[in-house]
């Protein structure tokens, strides 16, 4: 475009960048919570906190299963599907569920659960309406007040600008090692360039293999071109041959008695004898047609697809199963999915990827940051900034500092809003979208350092007051969580405590910077005089 | 003579203000025109390219589609910043028409559509 590649890069990686940069950091944001959306959704539900750490969690894995027909035959013997949940590492509670008829209208039928604490067997307390975790993993992909399939567009081309942006941004690099270790504080814009360089370079491997799985995950829509090309049937006649469930069409009819658990699970145990089962799946049971599906965790391994096993129901056959040994392509596709969903992380790991989506949001932030400083910096004296400076600055501030604080309010919104309100979940959303509609109103009326410098304030008070209103709120608070070994809860609380410090010496820089500036104004004003 | 002259000389007024409106955002439709072929075009070269690829590669149809879909981006990617590399326009416009054609030829001759 003009001159060099070199140059044509940096252009490309200036405007790539700054397009799509907000909504990038919406989507790494909510990306890097969904990491924990287990701890999430569990510190969002008090009424599991205080359940006990099983002794041999996958031990009782039998005897939950068994317990959980008869519970399910005595309760709902003619209901469409019935769903057995089993508590996971970082999942507390069991669930035994049946499928209430569906409404007219609705997709998929809703489920009647029942949530038991896995060591007495007993009911829990009532769980309160709530999206938990699942909206930030939601809100990662699918956006929200959208048509999900615009929303997986959008997502898809932003994570493609990421991408070009990420490319031409190493192209660019020349000094991509010396850099590394190189960080000028306190030098306007050429500091935030130093962030910006450290942040990516440093986690470069992360970036890059998160955007690209991130666009792998969407794949089928993106490019359904090939499955068109190669199957007759498209979508459908691809899912057959791909996923192990879609083959299962019985039309039996009548009814028929449900096989025993017990030559299920004899089966399952003697094909993995370690098999740690996540969920048993039954449909139509008590007719000739039942079918029970079997899901086993995949531990460590990188598959996305949950290994499965599926039976007749009433002959107790194995009928279909998923691939024990994938091939060369299905393995590259499986791990490409589960390196971006890193379900397989085990707490270390996890913490990685937690820094890696934080580092990515630096990178982000930083960049647009700078791209503002720099006109700045460059503008002569007493000109008036252009329209398009002035909407950068502003999308800046309502993004970079309205998105935490909207966090905030969730959580807060999640300990605060009564029990009984209809339609809870909703509000909670409804407060996260408030709260930032809020500070996009501010920053759009004024985006000067002080904004900034109340917006750290706010975020430290929203940050610091979430765990003090969650141990005013619940029987628990953050000390007890660190006596008890509660450790998704501590860590939950504490990283609010460490954000909240960090909004606060933020809120200290900028505070001293409008001093040192209201100072220098001052003086010259006396030299003048 | 000179009447006739200047009649071909000066376009008709919404023409003129056609050439004008080129001249004056000359470097801004440039850039549209290329994010347009990056995008648009890099979008139907991917598509065919993964689709030629998913009928070539000698792997079950399973295997041939997972192959093709996971290697889209990358290929994605690289026609993005070759329509950024080249420096003239009218040979990025060219060459990814011109290799979307050949390819859904050849894809089209395969599949035996003509």
């Amino acid at each position: 475009m003009k001159g060099s590649f070199f140059r044509s890069m940096t252009w490309l990686h200036t405007w790539v960048g700054l397009l799509v940069c907000w909504l990038l950091y919406l989507i790494f944001f909510a990306g890097t919570i969904s990491f924990f959306r287990d701890e999430v959704s569990l510190w969002n539900q008090p009424s599991i906190h205080n359940i006990e750490q099983q002794t041999d969690r996958i031990g009782a894995q039998k005897q939950q299963i068994i317990t959980g027909v008869e519970y399910l035959n005595a309760q709902a013997p003619n209901a469409p599907n019935w769903r057995i949940t089993l508590p996971e590492e970082r999942i507390p509670y069991l669930t035994y569920g049946f499928a209430k008829p569906k409404e007219p209208g609705q997709r998929r039928a809703s489920f009647n659960n029942s949530r038991l604490d896995p060591n007495t067997m007993q009911p829990l307390p009532p769980f309160v309406d709530t999206r938990g975790g699942n909206f930030f993993y939601r809100l990662h992909f699918d956006l929200h007040y959208i048509d999900v399939k615009t929303a997986r567009w959008i997502v898809c081309f932003a994570s493609l600008f990421m991408l070009i942006a990420l490319i031409s941004g190493i192209v660019i690099h020349k000094r991509i090692f010396k850099d590394m270790f190189v960080f000028r504080a306190n030098k306007g814009s050429r500091s935030w360039l130093d962030v910006h360089n450290l942040s990516s370079v440093f986690a470069l491997p992360f970036h890059l293999m998160i955007t690209y799985t991130g666009i792998i995950t969407l794949i089928f829509m993106l490019f359904p071109h090939p499955v068109n090309t190669v199957y007759e049937e498209g979508m459908t006649g691809f899912f057959k041959d791909f996923s192990p469930s879609n083959p299962i069409n019985n039309k039996a009819k009548g009814e028929a008695e449900l096989v025993p658990m017990k030559t299920i699970l004899d089966q399952v145990y003697t094909k993995w004898p370690n098999a740690d089962i996540n969920r048993v799946m039954i449909s139509n049971p008590n007719k000739a047609a039942a079918t029970i599906m079997v899901l086993v965790s995949p531990g460590k391994a990188l598959r996305d697809q949950t290994p499965r096993l599926i039976f007749n129901g009433v002959t107790g056959e194995l009928i279909a199963q998923t691939d024990d040994e994938l091939t060369g392509s299905k393995a590259l596709y499986e791990s490409l999915n589960s390196m971006h969903t890193g379900r397989f992380a085990e707490p270390l790991l996890r913490g990685l990827y937690f820094l890696g989506g934080i580092a990515g949001c630096i990178m982000i932030a930083t960049g647009c940051i700078m791209w503002a400083k720099r006109l700045r910096e460059r503008m002569k004296k007493n000109t008036q900034p252009s329209w398009g400076l002035k909407l950068v600055e502003g999308l800046n501030l309502g993004t970079l500092m309205g998105l935490p604080l909207a966090t905030s309010a969730f959580f807060l919104a999640n300990r605060l809003l009564s029990k009984q309100v209809a339609e809870r979940a909703d509000k909670e959303i409804l407060a996260f979208f408030l709260t930032w509609l809020c500070v996009f109103i501010i920053a759009f009326v004024k985006r000067d350092k002080l904004q900034w410098c109340v917006m750290a304030a706010i975020n430290s008070i929203a940050c610091f007051s979430v765990p003090v209103v969650n141990a005013l709120t619940t029987e628990g608070n953050i000390i007890q969580y660190l006596r008890n070994d509660q450790w998704a809860l501590f860590m939950f609380d504490s990283l609010f405590l460490l954000f909240g410090l960090l909004f606060l010496l933020q809120t200290e820089k900028l505070r001293t910077g409008l001093q040192t500036k209201k100072r220098l104004h001052i003086s010259t004003q006396e030299q003048k005089i | 003579m000179q009447a006739y002259n200047r009649l071909l000389d000066s376009p008709p007024p919404v023409l003129s203000k056609l050439s004008f409106f080129i001249q004056r955002f000359n470097y801004e439709l440039a850039v549209l025109s290329r994010f347009f072929i990056a995008i648009v075009g890099g979008y139907f070269f991917t598509a065919v390219s993964v689709s030629l690829l998913s009928v070539v590669v000698p792997v079950s149809k399973v295997d041939a589609v997972l192959l093709s879909v996971s290697a889209s981006i990358l290929i994605y990617a690289l026609v993005f910043i070759y329509s950024f590399y080249l420096q003239s326009l009218k040979t990025v416009w060219i060459s990814i028409l011109l290799s979307i054609a050949v390819q859904f030829f050849t894809l089209s001759l395969m599949k035996g559509w003509l």
